[in-house]
């Protein structure tokens, strides 16, 4: 084989194209290592064709070594929005009361996509459009899809969308509220005001809600006494940040990896009023992977679950082949069920499977019937039965969830969902297809496979 | 709901069991049932990566993360030892109230205390080995011939110096 033929083999057999000659990587690369980034040297970025943009390594990388770190100041958590006066000013200089008058009202995660949009918006003043430039444009989640196609998709999704849209609806009209009343002479303040619209805070959410990494950093600030500041606003804890460069590896479900805070001062508790650059200059944010990655091969982290349902309406992408991908199936459905099959529940039973936390968790993967679904059965079939004690069937070494009559009584039930799915899938066939409809129907046609396996056993 | 990498996702299991045997579903169907595992799978899981300690009271961890079990083995200092001693498998349930009366040497108590050190609240290597020697009394088994005790003497009277 001559020279030219073996590199053009080695080049076909690659799935992948570097990336890392394009203008806005180059810009992110040098502004990460200028900010203190420390990366492993064996990393570049490169576009799959199966994944996407992703990490790249081009030299053996082994178990415990470490990917790359971040020193705090590069990411954007809760010390930077503290830390950003003009941003406080939004909510400080107020008509309204809007630290008590809102208080305890939005997710930490509404609160930073907002502070995203306001960065976004200030674009080459701050320190950080040089990544926001590298951020995707759109997102491929179902929340984006239009009306007319969201009316045939599955409703565990459908479930999923109207819950990030509340969610989005309310902390973008708080935010409205917010900038409507907001009497700041600041020049930047008042354009943004007039330039926040539902679809940038709709980027913004979503960018966060992709992208965002845990971070503890309760032990390094004091986040108890938080009076009179913006963290009043937020119902839930600040654990989430965005790390650049780190949102760009990729998920896979088998690969194992673990995060460290790296704090090499003796800092604790300081207090939100005397946050500054300086303080944090030592501490750094550490990502470890513990697999093996050959030369030339992408570089993964295990975001956590990874359930198509939640990969595709929380990241909008999806694993084919995903064994953990479940039916669920809600309490009032499986009451309502056997209504039809004239079999109603007792109160004791209702007690004895809600004490027992039967009604939650009820679902069919590909391996049957979900341990409290078998459960909630075995209530329905041998609560009253005078030679069985049914707790000691539900605990006893003798369970596995195989039981032919369990499976039999449910199976209507079962073929009802097959067939609404199926139908819904017909319906879809017709419409015009995108990325994230392609997931759905990927989705929803798994939804049938796992059924179908399920009334074959 | 993001995060990334949210360790709430994780949920940690300590149950107790003994090595290489399938144990009764019974304590371990409560506990993993509602994480979405199989407790008879989960069971058969244990026993294999138990055949180490086959016939020993152990202490195993199961981390659950996407319905899946890691399973780890908790050392104990009884258990440790026991394995120490090297006796022959016996059948837990024809031969009761076994008598341990084996001896093991120094050099196997300080290899487990180092293996329990950081479960230890001692400050020093030689607590921790004052803490195993207890536990050797209470097994049953002598230390390079001699009660455990008076081993524990030697190394208060600083007769006998333990090394970091």
């Amino acid at each position: 084989m001559g020279r030219t033929r073996r590199k053009r083999n080695i080049r076909k057999a690659r799935d992948f194209c570097a990336c890392d000659d394009k203008e806005e990587i180059i810009q992110l690369n040098s502004w990460l290592s200028e900010n203190g980034m420390g990366r492993n040297d064996k990393l570049f970025l490169a576009v799959f064709h199966d994944t996407g943009r992703g990490v790249l390594t081009k030299r053996k990388i082994r178990s415990g070594e470490e990917l790359m770190n971040l020193p705090l100041n590069l990411t954007i958590n809760v010390t930077t929005i503290l830390m950003d006066k003009l941003f406080d000013k939004i909510f400080l200089e107020n008509s309204k009361r809007c630290l008590l008058e809102y208080k305890q009202s939005v997710s930490f995660q509404s609160l930073m996509a907002f502070y995203l949009a306001f960065i976004k918006f200030q674009s080459g003043k701050t320190k950080w459009h040089i990544y926001l430039e590298s951020l995707p444009k759109e997102y491929t989640v179902p929340y984006f899809l239009p009306n007319e196609m969201k009316q045939n998709i599955d409703s565990d999704i459908l479930t999923v969308i109207l819950k990030q849209k509340n969610i989005i609806d309310s902390s973008y009209s708080i935010f409205e509220n917010i900038l409507k009343n907001n009497v700041s002479k600041n020049n930047t303040i008042q354009d943004f005001k007039n330039s926040f619209t539902l679809a940038e805070y709709e980027w913004a959410y979503f960018t966060v809600n992709t992208r965002c990494v845990f971070m503890d950093l309760s032990k390094v600030i004091d986040l108890k006494n938080i009076e009179n500041s913006i963290l009043t606003l937020i119902s839930d804890n600040t654990k989430i940040s965005l790390c650049p460069y780190l949102d760009m590896i990729n998920h896979s479900p088998n690969a194992r990896n673990e995060t460290k805070l790296l704090v090499s001062k003796n800092i604790e508790n300081v207090s939100i009023s005397n946050l500054s650059e300086d303080l944090f200059s030592d501490v750094q944010f550490s990502i470890y992977t513990k697999n093996d990655f050959d030369p030339y091969t992408q570089v993964f982290i295990c975001y956590g679950d990874s359930h198509n349902l939640k990969l595709i309406t929380e990241y909008g992408f999806f694993l084919p082949a995903n064994d953990l991908d479940f039916v669920s199936f809600t309490f009032e459905e499986v009451v309502l069920f056997l209504k039809t099959k004239s079999i109603k529940l007792s109160q004791d039973q209702i007690s004895f499977i809600n004490n027992h936390g039967l009604c939650k968790d009820l679902y069919i993967d590909c391996k049957g019937l979900s341990y409290n679904f078998y459960g909630l059965l075995l209530v329905v079939k041998y609560y009253y039965d005078q030679s069985t004690d049914v707790s000691r069937l539900i605990y006893s070494a003798a369970i596995c969830s195989n039981d032919n009559n369990l499976n039999v009584m449910i199976a209507p039930m079962v073929r009802d969902k097959l067939e609404s799915v199926k139908e819904s899938l017909n319906k879809l066939s017709n419409v015009n297809k995108c990325v994230i409809l392609n997931n759905c129907v990927e989705l929803m046609c798994q939804y049938v496979r796992i059924l179908e396996k399920f009334i074959k056993c | 709901m993001p995060p990334k990498f949210d360790p709430n996702e994780i949920k940690i299991v300590n149950l107790r069991c003994v090595g290489g045997e399938v144990g009764a579903t019974s304590s371990l169907a409560p506990k993993i049932g509602p994480l979405g595992l199989s407790p008879k799978k989960v069971g058969d899981d244990i026993a294999k990566a138990t055949s180490d300690w086959k016939g020993l009271k152990i202490t195993v961890q199961l981390i659950v993360q996407n319905r899946q079990a890691q399973i780890s083995v908790v050392p104990s200092a009884a258990a440790l030892i026991i394995r120490a001693l090297k006796e022959p498998p016996r059948d837990r349930k024809k031969q009761k109230n076994i008598k341990h009366n084996g001896n093991i040497t120094l050099e196997d108590v300080i290899t487990i205390a180092k293996t329990m050190k950081p479960r230890s609240m001692a400050r020093y290597l030689s607590g921790t080995v004052k803490e195993i020697l207890g536990t050797a009394q209470s097994v049953g088994c002598t230390v390079e011939g001699r009660p455990p005790h008076d081993l524990i003497n030697d190394i208060n009277s600083g007769a006998l110096t333990i090394d970091e």
